[in-house]
């Protein structure tokens, strides 16, 4: 059971980037050189004459990531997936699914939906059908590459759900950067901190509903579509992915929609309310979907600690669980000491399972001293009792 | 890097057989590779390419005028391509929105519109542009640059502006600024000579700013 947890999720498979002899590294060197590239001459051009807004946007956004990164990480549990896996993800969102793919083919399709249907059209619905169909795919290609850079490794729908959400933040926190620069450019370049500033309060506030959540939703649905769960669910798949573009389209058409619902206040009803909802809820549907393949992998790989006898069923059961069903298990205990002694011990197991992964099932010496520490902290428990 | 673990070495997974090789390729990494390249090249040169095929832009029509928002407006020249802004009277979701920015264009002559809050009068809105152009470095001005003149527009509006030439092009800056603090920027490059022969269009949308109070 726990060798085939660990064969399924493939967790404790180092990941390295740099493969020559795979194609997809030499895919994601190009996009990336390209983003790169495209980045330097599209800020350079302008650095001199905008630089105050532009450096007050990237320190502000630079910032604003850390939060971010750290809600991230706490749902990059179960069968955690490697840091260097998910920069490689943040990097492609922020340089090639930005400046090499969307930047080029958002100003085409948004000439040509002029060309057919008028700028008044594009003023009012263009923005929300080409964002959602060139920034969607290219960040999920980020996924794509992944899976062919770590097949054993980006094996569930939660994955692809860790992995478009990292891709996805990569891209908000550039595109936020261009928005700042772009706003200096357009107010003339006269009060360029207050300009930037401005685009930061409102692209840090409506970005809690952005880019990491569509590509998230979006990037579980691939995994779904590729028979990558654990059952095959390719309409499943396919619906999540529409869902995160049609999601990611209200937010780009919100002016024309919101005034079509309620007139001049259905922006703002729109934008604090039906959208966020909205979508935290379709971000919660792709999670509990995407969830228990990975909680009952880590079950398994944690069931034989409690037929050793050390950790109970319970444990074990809270251990795998999300926040509920640990808060439940911590709050079953009787007194305070007995609760902190629970958190403890269940965060000692999360590190057990961690180092068995890292050893492949094997008993190392770090899988051992995971083990001892459980010990300890029972028996530190008992002596203070 | 070999790195060791439970009696087994990494390199042994990464190791790709001969018979599994195309071109050097690991075989099983072709596809993915191939997909994400097809669909970056689709996107990011595919559809340019279409869209510079395409004709199509709208063409401006006497008498039309292009709506820059809260009664602010322009005539842009007949004739002349819209490729960015709304014209007045443009079927818009939220009737008689307009766009703070527009941009038209006729055989190498390219006009961009900018409208945004300026704290400032038209001259202090130009100073500042022309400090911009020149730290950007894309428009060197060189000392041919006209002297300052005053546009007088329709219903009282004035403008300042100031001919350039620079060594990737000609062209034409104007600046306003408007009592409800808003400023506007037109800048129209292009050639010398073909600026030449669109002096009077470029000249009469110049003049062809207006700012009607808000009912």
């Amino acid at each position: 059971m726990r060798a085939t947890a660990l064969e399924q999720s493939g967790w404790g498979t180092p990941f390295r980037l740099v493969q020559p002899r795979n194609l997809c590294f030499w895919v994601y060197a190009l996009g990336v050189a390209g983003g790169v590239y495209e980045l330097i001459r599209y800020f350079g051009a302008g650095a001199a004459a905008y630089g105050t807004g532009l450096g007050v946007g990237v320190l502000a956004f630079a910032a604003y990531t850390v939060p971010w990164l750290i809600l991230l990480a706490y749902h990059n549990r179960y069968t955690r997936l490697p840091g260097n896996l998910l920069l490689t993800a943040f990097v492609w969102g922020g340089t090639a699914a930005t400046f090499w793919i969307a930047l080029p083919a958002n100003g085409a399709l948004l000439s040509l939906y002029g060309k057919a249907f008028g700028q008044a059209w594009v003023g009012d619905w263009g923005a929300g059908l080409t964002a959602p169909i060139n920034e969607e795919i290219g960040k999920g290609l980020a996924l794509i590459l992944l899976i062919g850079l770590a097949p054993k490794l980006v094996r569930s729908p939660f994955d692809g759900l860790i992995i478009g959400a990292y891709a996805g933040l990569g891209f908000q926190i550039v595109e936020d950067v261009l928005y700042a620069f772009n706003s200096t450019i357009g107010n003339f370049g006269a009060d360029q901190a207050g300009s930037a500033w401005n685009i930061f309060l409102v692209r840090s506030l409506t970005g809690l509903v952005g880019h990491v959540l569509f590509s998230a939703v979006f990037c579980s649905g691939i995994m779904w579509l590729l028979g990558r769960g654990p059952r095959p669910h390719r309409l499943r798949g396919l619906l999540l992915m529409l869902a995160a573009m049609v999601a990611h389209g209200f937010w780009d058409d919100l002016g024309a929609l919101g005034y079509l619902l309620l007139g001049d206040a259905g922006v703002l009803v729109m934008m604090v309310l039906i959208l966020p909802i909205a979508d935290l809820l379709l971000l919660w549907l792709a999670f509990r979907l995407a969830v228990p393949q990975e909680q009952a992998w880590l079950r398994e790989i944690l069931a034989p600690e409690a037929e050793s006898g050390l950790l109970t069923d319970a444990e074990v059961t809270a251990a795998a669980g999300g926040w509920r069903t640990r808060r439940r298990y911590r709050h079953a205990q009787h007194g305070h000491r007995e609760r902190q002694r629970a958190r403890h011990v269940l965060a000692a197991a999360n590190d057990l399972a961690q180092e068995i992964a890292a050893a492949r099932g094997r008993d190392s010496e770090g899988v051992e001293h995971a083990r001892r520490e459980i010990t300890r902290l029972r028996a530190q428990a008992s002596t203070k009792v | 890097m070999v790195n060791s673990y439970g009696g087994r070495h990494a390199l042994h997974d990464t190791w790709i057989p001969v018979e599994r090789r195309r071109l050097g390729l690991d075989r099983r990494t072709l596809l993915p590779g191939l997909v994400v390249l097809a669909v970056a090249l689709l996107l990011r040169s595919v559809v340019p390419l279409i869209d510079q095929a395409v004709p199509g832009d709208t063409v401006i029509q006497a008498g039309q005028r292009l709506n820059l928002g809260d009664g602010l407006t322009v005539a842009p020249p007949a004739g002349w391509q819209l490729t960015d802004g709304i014209l007045v009277g443009a079927n818009t979701v939220q009737p008689g929105a307009g766009s703070p920015t527009a941009s038209f264009s006729t055989g190498g002559v390219s006009a961009q519109v900018q409208v945004a809050t300026f704290a400032g009068d038209a001259n202090a809105l130009l100073d500042q542009l022309n400090r911009n152009a020149g730290k950007s470095g894309h428009r060197q001005r060189s000392s041919v640059a006209s002297e300052r003149t005053t546009i007088t527009a329709a219903g009282g509006v004035t403008g300042v502006a100031e001919r350039f030439a620079s060594t990737s092009g000609d062209g034409v800056l104007a600046a306003y600024a408007f009592p409800d603090g808003r400023g506007m920027s037109i800048e129209v490059a292009g050639t010398a000579n073909q600026l030449a022969a669109h002096a009077g269009e470029i000249d009469a949308t110049l003049r062809s700013v207006t700012l009607e109070a808000r009912r």
